[in-house]
């Protein structure tokens, strides 16, 4: 049997103690803590961190950002942070919100300097004209949030990671600085290589499962003419996807980008009817064997594409 | 009598349900959509402009309508087939949106939000609705718990929510929930956002006791709370008007305590007894509970990642305060829940095992001194749109006065997409050593929720 008064007096005492202890000032710790949603802002971040930061991912590259679980763990991971990197446009709007609030770091709150959104640097696409209701499928309502295949955009992404990363570690913001301008450079050289590659085939009609690859298509000049997905967030219908199985017969598409986390049975199925080869592809760093870095990863959609255009060659 | 009109209704809705599944599957067969774009395809006048084509369609018109419409027909019916085995989904094609126009955007450039400047200061808001029809064999006029399911229509509940930040430093959340016969304030609080580690909470909100009570009705995974807290916490479950602080402990893994004080108007706290009329002696008690009796609540939450896919959580919880016999009421919980998610898939598989185990003991109380019960469900999904899922529970673990209740619940949920779900419940429940039938029952439940897009709990 409980005693009341006394059991309930030892416990807010205890709990009283308990918090005193855990509101002690954090020490200070040598490194910036930098915690990014995706791996493309992971490598960006550690590119320009390199040993004086530590870096900590979400969501995996092999994981669709939009559906990541808000497990509790992660609010572990931020409680520590000193900067937040996400990609933004509402791409985490189903989990990452929540975990801030339960991280309880003031430091990372959106307004404050430790919570940035890489895409506030870049211009957004497909932002959704006239209005805007979920008839629509779960739609972005600012624009297309997978920005980080274009690779200028992953550029632009950097430099201002890399002013954010200064403004909260001064002493190394020269270094950051450096860092993400050799990034730019290495960009700038590969980016002469990526262009003569896709040159030959500016204009061809690509089909995709979702939105991801929209970016793409307009640095390479490919024409995306439709989504399996006709409404985001929601599986294909039968109608739609026999107006693109003809569409593709009818134009001659010659691939579909299938994102490899999504059932890939649907896109399998619409390749087979209309002819169109069906191409999975990482949509991510570490999304596929190869695609360690930045650049390992465009290099890889790239290869896959002519590899299978050249397959496609009548 | 009353049997019979159970088994009637029953069977109208077993017989709704293969026709509403084939209305999920079934491809749409009213005409071939309309393209948006000025090189249409041809056009049955009578069909609605539906979810087709995608953008900058410059497809010539292909054959003459009336075969190309067969062939259309027939692909769709193929196409549908080979989703339906797929597994991958199944959808509803050709729902009658009043709106549905599926042109996906490719426009560059121009905002155009259309929500106004204005409107970036206004709260979130968000609606949810629940519509619950069914029929149950359970004798009318009689019950074992409060929000035992009766035949009928019902509006379950409908919930508007608004949530903003205040300032930089709170946060308010405000819930008004209402059903057929009433409207109240579900949650109405503030909350701190700049504390480091400690979050603090002053308003009407729910008490975190166990998992399930931290719940709103439209998150429920059944479509009413389990049979043990029903009966144990009353309905609307332990909400009131209190404070809490919720403090993320410093350790490796996940671990929250919450202490929490509220006013604690609950059932395993109020001791009021109203007289039996049908016998002579007064049994009743009025309640002695003081305004200054609060509930106290303490609650320890874990998380442990045992793998990419995998967390197991344990959770802890007290509830103590005094009671309206004027003596002390001690409530105990455990839960336990395991949840696995593949993380290449996570839109498509997941399994979830919940177990929770209450258990309370009221001091001074005439009738009811211990109680307890338990709960353990499952969930699956096994594609995108669909959840199968399992619950049983018991009243009366380990004794009570009154006998052992013990109820099963099976339920599949088709799920369009994340703003709406149709559940279908079946639910069986038997009181140990009592002589009357079975009690069987077949909900059909609606929800749906409109506005900004939810962040999920885990």
């Amino acid at each position: 049997m409980f005693s009341k008064g006394k059991v309930m007096k030892q416990l807010f005492i205890a709990l009283l103690i308990l918090t005193a202890v855990v509101l002690c000032p954090k020490p200070a710790s040598a490194e910036l803590r930098v915690v990014t949603t995706t791996t493309d802002l992971g490598y960006f971040a550690s590119t320009i961190g390199s040993n004086k930061v530590h870096i900590d991912t979400i969501c995996q590259g092999t994981q669709d950002p939009h559906f990541v679980q808000a497990r509790p763990s992660y609010m572990v991971t931020l409680s520590r942070a000193d900067l937040v990197v996400a990609v933004g446009l509402e791409l985490e709007v189903g989990w990452l919100p929540s975990l801030i609030q339960g991280a309880r770091n003031p430091a990372i709150n959106p307004g404050r300097p430790g919570y940035f959104e890489a895409s506030s640097a870049i211009q957004a696409i497909d932002i959704p004209q006239g209005g805007v209701d979920r008839s629509r499928g779960d739609i972005h309502p600012f624009g297309n949030p997978h920005f980080w295949l274009d690779p200028l955009n992953a550029k632009l992404a950097t430099h201002a990671i890399a002013e954010r990363m200064a403004q909260l570690d001064p002493a190394n913001a020269e270094f950051f600085r450096a860092n993400a301008r050799a990034f730019e450079q290495r960009i700038d050289a590969k980016m002469a290589q990526w262009t003569a590659q896709m040159a030959p085939f500016k204009g061809t009609k690509i089909a995709s499962y979702h939105a991801t690859f929209n970016y793409f298509h307009k640095r390479f000049g490919l024409d995306g003419i439709g989504y399996l997905e006709d409404r985001p967030g929601i599986p294909p219908s039968p109608a739609h996807l026999v107006d693109l199985i003809r569409q593709i017969r009818d134009q001659h598409v010659p691939v579909i980008f299938h994102e490899s986390f999504y059932d890939r049975s649907t896109s399998d199925m619409v390749g087979a009817r209309s002819g169109a080869q069906v191409l999975v592809l990482p949509t991510s760093v570490g999304g596929a064997n190869g695609t360690a870095t930045y650049e390992q990863l465009i290099d890889t959609l790239i290869n896959q594409f002519l590899a299978a255009m050249k397959k496609a060659k009548p | 009598m009353s049997s019979n009109r159970f088994l009637t209704a029953a069977a109208t809705l077993l017989a709704l349900l293969p026709s509403a599944v084939a209305w999920a599957q079934q491809p749409d067969t009213g005409g071939p959509p309309a393209a948006p774009s000025s090189t249409a395809a041809p056009t049955d006048p009578a069909a609605p402009a539906s979810s087709a084509s995608a953008p900058n369609s410059n497809a010539p018109a292909p054959t003459t309508p009336a075969s190309d419409q067969a062939d259309r027909a027939q692909e769709e019916a193929e196409i549908a087939a080979e989703l339906a085995k797929n597994q991958a989904a199944s959808s509803p094609t050709g729902t009658p949106t009043p709106a549905d126009s599926s042109s996906s955007s490719e426009s560059t450039g121009a905002s155009a939000s259309s929500r106004g400047l204005s409107n970036l200061m206004n709260p979130a808001i968000s609606a949810v609705g629940i519509v619950l029809g069914g029929a149950s064999s359970r004798p009318e006029g009689t019950s074992v718990a409060p929000g035992d399911l009766q035949t009928g229509i019902f509006v379950q509940e409908v919930e508007l929510r608004a949530s903003a930040i205040v300032d930089p430093f709170f946060r308010a959340d405000v819930a008004l929930a209402g059903s057929s016969d009433h409207v109240a304030f579900e949650e109405a609080y503030l909350t701190t956002l700049d504390l480091p580690r400690l979050t603090l909470r002053a308003g009407q909100m729910h008490s975190a006791v166990g998992r399930h009570n931290l719940l709103h009705t439209h998150a429920f995974p059944f479509v009413t709370a389990p049979l043990p807290w029903r009966a144990l916490m009353g309905e609307e479950g332990l909400t009131d008007p209190g404070v809490s602080a919720d403090l993320l402990l410093p350790l490796p893994f996940y671990a929250e305590i919450n202490a929490q004080v509220f006013q604690g108007d609950w059932a395993p706290l109020v001791g009021s007894i109203p007289d039996n009329p049908a016998t002579a002696v007064d049994e009743s008690v009025p309640d002695r509970r003081r305004n200054s009796d609060f509930a106290y609540v303490g609650h320890l939450k874990t998380l442990f990642d045992m793998s990419d896919a995998t967390t197991l959580e344990l959770g802890t919880s007290y509830v103590g305060g005094r009671n309206g016999f004027a003596g002390w009421s001690n409530l105990a919980a455990g839960d336990m829940t395991v949840k696995w998610r593949p993380v290449e898939a996570e839109r498509y598989m997941g399994f979830d095992w919940t177990t929770e185990y209450v258990w309370d003991e009221r001091g001074h109380a005439p009738t009811d001194h211990t109680r307890g019960g338990g709960y353990t469900a499952v969930r699956f999904q096994f594609a995108q749109q669909w959840w199968l899922q399992a619950r049983g529970s018991v009243l009366g673990l380990p004794q009570g006065d009154s006998p052992r209740i013990w109820r099963g619940e099976g339920l599949a949920a088709f799920v369009p997409s994340e703003f709406s779900a149709l559940r279908l419940q079946y639910g069986i429940e038997k009181a140990a050593n009592d002589p009357s039938p079975l009690v069987h029952e077949v909900f059909a439940q609606a929800v749906f929720s409109v506005g900004p897009h939810p962040a999920h709990a885990y």
